[in-house]
């Protein structure tokens, strides 16, 4: 989907301005070029505005300020004065959507008051060669919500000079809400939710439940909203811990960009022995974990190991000495006395005297041999034992060999922690106040973060133990009500939700799992493409927990020392990489993309954003300083348009127009 | 058109549910998707009527 024009009318600071977007495939970036107050972000608020109602982008000095003409209101003299915005969008197939987006204002008591008026929305829609439409009202906001959602514009139309503090001001916690958002996981998570509740509210309205199934549902009650409880409390906990980490991460960069060379080359360290110990951390639960495993496969053998040692010298010994196997099978001797007659052709049918003392004869023989086949389960049971006692001869050796390798980590982790303590101590005695604080400061909300990890630990279990129960306790519930066949609607119904839910689960598992690698992968990629300094970064990683880390190819990490324009370049290769997994085929239009970045690498990223951005329509809001003869030789081969946007200084405010370059 | 990410629909489409738990994913991200706005959307009704249709159609297919 493309914009075919924006048209404007009294909207701030344009009385009446049309722009018409580049569209051609070869060619879709449009450049609009204007000093700093001209009105470039305005257009990016004229859009949003006609769109979602908001102007979602303002700049403080209009904040306040009328958003309708003030040359146009004054000559209005105290009558109605009515903006106009007008996106005209082409949908992938060919046909054009209308939106025009109508709000009246005027002068009352030195105040602008704004004015109802029943169609502030309108959507008009092409389908063949008609026009659909007029709609009007929440069917066309649907319309326009469903071509953008309010929620994700921002990674769509976004101010580039921010750029330079995305990942200062974000948290992995913002950025995994930022991935959520775009990938609209956060609606399977309301949706998982929902469906919990609907589920739990047909069980509470049920009527005729056993004595039993009543307390289980009672029971889950509790359970269901301890765990709704719980699971606040761990958001509660999880943003706590993002903000302590920002101010970690803060005081951090400042000791580490520090005039003293000494306090910056200890920080880094710092910096890096906290990387280290990390990594440390994850392994040495991995390896316990490994531990764990191991005795939990090996304990039950170990515990019964003498009884089985002892069985299976049993056996040996009667096998030895010839006792077992049988030397007849039960089921010849069977077969001899129903036909009633002995191997030897004897009549054992019992109906005289002499048959009946031979028959009782072999059928003590039968039972004798009964007792000698149980010895044929016993030969086989000896084979497991045996299996069973040698699996565990390896045990002292794997776990010694586990113990050793976590002694030898756990020391490594003392020796690193004991080099941290001492880099901080050095950090908090410096003869700098401001250092000496910045110091403690980063000590603080690093204890901070350590205890609330802890909380958050036990939360987790917490839930997860409480999801235990849930589930054993459906389950019980579920026999419960298969007793009586009053209740299988009931059931069906339960079911039907539960079905639904691990579905849903799956589906958001899934995604989330698919998303963070593809935006992990995309972002490195285009980061490289875009830097500068090439052999510099190894590229871009996002954790498990979304912290995104820039490794410098010596192996410390890069992100707090990146300049300015490489944090933009690191954030717009996010934004882009967001874009993408979106699923939504959305223009992006780009206040100031390169306003922090130094003259020379402009002509790099200019080189390389198109190839970012394939297929998608570009629109970039650019100053006179931005838009140098480099950046515009790199874009040439994709800019379809170019603006500039005049300004003029007027008594009551400015007015701006818009022209076409040739 | 759609209001809801492709790769979720898609993700869906690929999943291995029968259908009436693939169509209720999708008729409930749909409602979700349009209350997204919303700080306290009315949901419960739009829900139970949806679960009540599939769980039923469900029923009846699996009874024939």
């Amino acid at each position: 989907m493309d914009i075919d024009y924006l048209r404007m009318k009294d909207f701030r600071q344009y009385r009446n301005a049309k722009i018409e977007f580049a569209r051609s495939p070869k060619k879709n970036f449009t450049i609009i070029q204007g000093v700093t107050g001209a009105g470039k972000t305005n257009i990016l608020n004229a859009v949003t505005w006609c769109l979602f109602g908001k102007e979602l982008h303002i700049d403080k000095k209009y904040k306040g300020l009328p958003i309708v003409n003030t040359t146009t209101l004054r000559e209005n003299e105290g009558r109605a004065s009515e903006i106009e915005v007008e996106v005209q969008f082409v949908e992938s197939d060919g046909k054009r959507l209308r939106i025009t987006r109508t709000g009246h204002f005027k002068e009352q008591s030195g105040n602008v008051v704004s004015i109802s008026s029943p169609h502030d929305l309108c959507v008009m829609r092409e389908k063949g060669r008609d026009w659909v439409g007029p709609i009007y009202g929440d069917d066309a906001q649907y319309i326009v919500d469903s071509l953008i959602p309010p929620a994700i514009e921002e990674y769509f139309f976004f101010d580039g000079e921010r750029m330079n503090d995305y990942f200062r001001e974000n948290t992995g916690k913002d950025i995994k809400d930022a991935v959520f958002k775009i990938s609209q996981l956060e609606l399977c998570e309301s949706m998982i939710d929902h469906l919990t509740a609907r589920k739990t509210d047909f069980l509470k309205m049920a009527r005729g439940l056993s004595s039993k199934a009543q307390d289980i549902r009672d029971m889950l009650d509790i359970q269901n909203r301890s765990l709704a409880s719980d699971k606040k409390r761990l958001e509660e906990l999880q943003t706590k811990f993002a903000e302590a980490e920002r101010l970690e991460r803060e005081f951090s960069e400042k000791l580490r960009n520090s005039s003293l060379e000494r306090i910056q080359s200890l920080e880094e360290q710092r910096v890096s022995l906290e990387n280290d110990l990390t990594r440390i951390q994850d392994e040495i639960e991995e390896l316990e974990s490994s531990k764990v495993k191991l005795l939990h496969k090996n304990m039950p053998i170990i515990f019964a190991y003498g009884t089985l040692a002892k069985t299976r010298s049993l056996i040996e010994g009667r096998k030895e000495a010839g006792m077992i196997p049988p030397p007849v099978k039960t089921v010849f001797i069977d077969n001899l006395l129903k036909k009633g007659k002995c191997i030897c052709g004897s009549d054992i049918t019992g109906k005289d005297e002499f048959s009946s003392t031979r028959r009782k004869k072999v059928e003590a023989f039968l039972k004798q041999s009964e007792l000698s086949e149980i010895s044929n389960d016993l030969i086989n049971c000896n084979v497991n034992i045996q299996a069973m006692l040698d699996r565990v001869t390896s045990f002292p050796e794997e776990a010694i060999d586990l113990g050793r390798k976590l002694k030898d980590l756990q020391s490594t982790k003392n020796e690193k922690n004991e080099e941290l303590i001492r880099i901080s101590t050095e950090i908090n005695q410096s003869n700098s106040e401001n250092i000496k604080l910045w110091g403690k400061e980063r000590d603080k909300y690093n204890k901070e973060k350590t205890e609330l990890s802890v909380e958050i630990g036990v939360i987790q279990k917490q839930i997860e133990r409480r999801g235990n129960i849930i589930r054993a306790s459906n389950s019980e519930l579920n026999r419960e009500l298969r007793k009586e066949t009053k209740h299988s609607s009931l059931l069906k119904l339960m079911n039907f939700c539960d079905d639904g839910i691990k579905a849903a689960q799956g589906v958001r598992d899934t995604i989330m799992r698919n998303v963070k690698e593809d935006i992990g992968r995309r972002t490195s990629q285009q980061f490289l493409a875009l830097i500068w300094k090439k052999g510099t970064y190894e590229g871009v990683k996002i954790d498990d927990n979304y912290n995104i880390s820039v490794p410098h190819v010596s192996g410390r990490e890069g992100l707090g020392t990146l300049s300015a324009g490489e944090r933009q370049v690191c954030a717009l290769s996010f934004m882009a990489a967001l874009n993408s997994v979106s699923g939504f085929k959305v223009p992006i239009i780009i206040d100031t993309p390169l306003a922090r970045i130094s003259t020379e690498p402009t002509r790099s990223i200019a080189e390389n954003l198109p190839n970012y951005l394939p297929g998608t329509q570009v629109s970039l809001l650019v100053t006179d300083k931005e838009y140098t003869p480099d950046v515009r030789d790199a874009l040439s081969q994709v800019v379809g348009k170019t603006y500039l946007i005049n300004f003029i200084e007027k008594d009551y405010g400015g007015l701006s127009e818009v022209e076409l370059q040739k | 058109m759609s209001v809801v990410n492709r790769r979720i629909l898609e993700t869906i489409e690929k999943g291995d549910f029968a259908l009436e738990i693939k169509q209720l994913l999708k008729e409930l991200l749909m409602i979700e998707a349009r209350n997204a706005e919303d700080k306290k959307p009315r949901y419960s009704e739009d829900y139970d009527r949806i679960i009540k249709k599939l769980a039923e159609r469900r029923g009846y297919r699996e009874d024939t």
